[in-house]
């Protein structure tokens, strides 16, 4: 039975400009155990998506329009705000994108991090802090009991990073949900983060989920990834699905956009176009414009799923036939 | 740190100078006297003061008399109350003042800091926006209209409080309060403003993230910064307060500072002008090393050495 299993979400933003569907029908379920990589370009909705689980996002201007998120039986989506707050930080704890300015600049590292222990699990604020120190040593922070007597602005962006996960590590959440937690960082220091989320994934058998821009952070350490355009899945698959047999034009497009070893000195190669505006009509497939294998059909109506097997599907008019008959 | 706070006390001194240097030469220059009044008096009789008050020796030799007792901690006599020295007169009329200042301050920062949390606890609702609008009120509505407002309530209607005088030390708290209305109210805004500026930063999504309560998160992880505009605030607004205000001692009849002071302008009695005005700054400098000091504890990214 999977950990999380989330069923047609839907997140809009009511703006003065119009509605933003930033999260239109999205479903996915996540294994105990498993890392689960989302990708996506930027303002596909990703971290609408992982905020409205645990109901972080401002409403207004977010409204939830429909969906479940059942965990252990229960809707996140549904819950009151103090059960969800058990949850949160608890059960299923979250990193964001930006170290530099998702830890309290005014207060001690030791402060923001026993609170989740005492907070949750009640136990004498002495205790919380030998188990911070320990969570900080899990992450490589070296000295760790001088270390967290110290404030955010003491560190740098990649040590703040590892607080933040250290964080996470305190009470054993059963999910961990990342949100571009390597995009604010250097790229020797990115490799080091993910590096760290990784081992600590294997050595503790956690259950991530691993938000992204950029498909080549998530390729090491995913089982599953799901990609998402303006707000809608569209394709899905395990992680050779994705880099070996990429079915959706855009997948294919964002693995050809990828920087690779063996092609050092060539031009990179871009999705040509922008993401439609988001406050735009849907019509048809979002991502006909861009798409370079676009049909008449593709801009009205309906597109279909198309499941090449249990586990591998995309959202698209071009079925498996259609792409054999056009590579013959 | 320690330091760091004597080099700045020994700021004082080169701060006395120049303050005392402009004083000095502002009040010479401004037109009329001490001793100028409707009466005709002799020239006889005004030459003879002049010389008691070394009016008629040159300005730049006045300027080195004056600097010389400065350095000796003498003020000097008052030229307008005869037999009494500017130092006696700050001496008994600081403490009325100071007192009334500090009830006003006690006033201001608990009624300003709780409606200021209280109204950014609910921002944008129905109750931030009315909490908002009573502070506009309070600080439009200037001390002769809320003075005389509080003796008719509390003195008259009430019998609580002396209507006027100072004879007891209740009677100085209708004046602290209609002085702490008004700054209650700036601190009120400066908080919400504040606080409303830390709710937005990501550390505070992290925090909710956390499942921490929503007390916690506004004790404990957006006081400290929301705090920030009121402490900047809280030197002027002390100093304003300690000093006296001469609306309110006016008002209720107080022998405070405040009225010496202005009188003292109006009088031109120069060394009690000079003393209030020096007075005055060394207190600004105190007040200002103080709001430093609290602004190092709230922040820890402010250090000084
Ligand atoms: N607070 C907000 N108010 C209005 N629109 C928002 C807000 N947050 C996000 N959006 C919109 O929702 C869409 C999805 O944003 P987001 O989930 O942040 O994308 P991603 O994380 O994939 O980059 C974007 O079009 C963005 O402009
Ligand atoms: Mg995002």
């Amino acid at each position: 039975m999977p950990l999380l299993q989330v069923e047609d979400l839907r997140v809009f933003f009511h703006t003065y400009a119009g509605v933003i569907r930033a999260v239109d029908g999205l479903s996915f379920s996540l294994e105990p155990g498993q890392c689960l990589g989302v990708v996506g370009e930027s303002g596909s909705g990703k971290s609408a998506a992982m905020m409205a689980l645990l109901g972080l996002l401002p409403q207004p201007p977010a409204k939830i329009h429909g969906g479940r998120a059942l965990f252990h039986h229960q809707d996140l989506l549904c819950l009151p705000k103090r059960e969800l707050r058990k949850i949160r930080g608890n059960k299923i704890a979250m990193i964001f994108q930006d170290p530099m300015t998702s830890l309290n600049p005014y207060l001690r590292i030791s402060t923001q991090m026993t609170e989740i222990l005492t907070t949750h699990e009640g136990v004498s604020t002495k205790n919380a802090l030998s188990r911070a120190i320990a969570a900080l040593e899990q992450v490589g922070i070296a000295d760790a009991s001088r270390a967290i007597v110290q404030y955010p602005h003491q560190f740098s962006g990649g040590m703040r990073q590892r607080v933040m996960i250290a964080m996470a590590l305190l009470t054993k959440a059963e999910i961990i949900i990342a949100d571009e937690p390597t995009t604010a960082l250097d790229v020797t220091i990115q490799a080091q983060i993910i590096e760290l989320l990784r081992s600590l994934q294997q050595r503790y058998g956690l259950s991530l989920i691993l938000v992204t821009h950029d498909l080549g952070v998530v390729a090491g350490i995913s089982d599953h990834i799901l990609v998402m355009y303006n707000g809608r899945l569209v394709e899905r698959g395990t992680v050779e699905d994705i880099f070996y047999r990429p079915s959706h034009p855009y997948t294919e497009g964002l693995l050809q956009a990828l920087p690779r070893v063996d092609q050092q000195h060539q031009h990179l190669y871009a999705i040509p176009g922008a993401p439609p505006l988001p406050t735009a009509q849907r019509q048809g497939c979002s991502f006909a414009p861009r798409c370079p294998q676009v049909m008449p059909m593709c801009y009205e109506g309906e597109v279909p799923w198309v499941a090449i097997n249990q586990q591998h599907q995309y959202l698209c008019h071009l079925t498996t036939e259609l792409k054999e008959g056009a590579a013959r | 740190m320690l330091g760091y706070i004597i080099r700045r006390l020994l700021q004082v001194i080169p701060v006395l100078w120049l303050v005392a240097t402009s004083t000095f030469f502002l009040m010479h220059a401004a037109p009329g006297g001490p001793f100028d009044s409707e009466r005709q008096i002799s020239a006889e009789i005004q030459a003879n003061i002049n010389a008691r008050y070394h009016l008629d020796e040159p300005l730049g030799k006045q300027y080195l008399r004056y600097l010389q007792m400065l350095a000796s901690g003498d003020l000097g006599p008052s030229f307008r109350y005869a037999d009494r020295s500017v130092n006696e007169i700050i001496a008994t009329t600081f403490p009325v003042s100071a007192m009334v200042g500090l009830i006003g301050l006690f006033f201001a920062l608990s009624i300003g800091l709780s409606t200021g949390i209280f109204a950014a606890s609910k921002l944008n609702s129905w109750r931030d926006y009315s909490a908002m609008l009573l502070a506009l009120l309070g600080i439009s509505l200037p001390s002769f209209v809320v003075g005389p407002l509080m003796i008719l309530l509390f003195s008259i209607k009430l019998g609580w409080f002396s209507v006027s005088g100072y004879n007891r030390l209740q009677d100085l708290l209708l004046p602290g309060l209609t002085m702490g209305i008004m700054y209650a109210a700036f601190f009120a805004r400066l908080t919400r403003g504040g606080i409303s500026e830390i709710i937005r930063q990501d550390f505070i999504r992290t925090a909710k993230a956390k499942g921490l309560s929503n007390t916690v998160i506004m004790l404990r992880h957006t006081l400290k910064g929301g705090l920030l505009p009121a402490t900047s605030f809280l030197g002027p607004a002390a100093t304003a307060m300690l000093t006296g205000s001469l609306v309110v001692e006016t008002i209720f009849n107080l022998p405070g500072l405040g009225r010496f002071f202005v009188q003292s302008a109006l009088n031109r009695d120069y060394t009690l002008v000079m003393g209030c005005v020096l007075f005055l700054a060394v207190l600004i400098v105190i007040m200002n090393l103080l709001v430093d000091l609290a602004y190092a504890f709230l922040d820890p990214r402010v250090t000084y050495d």
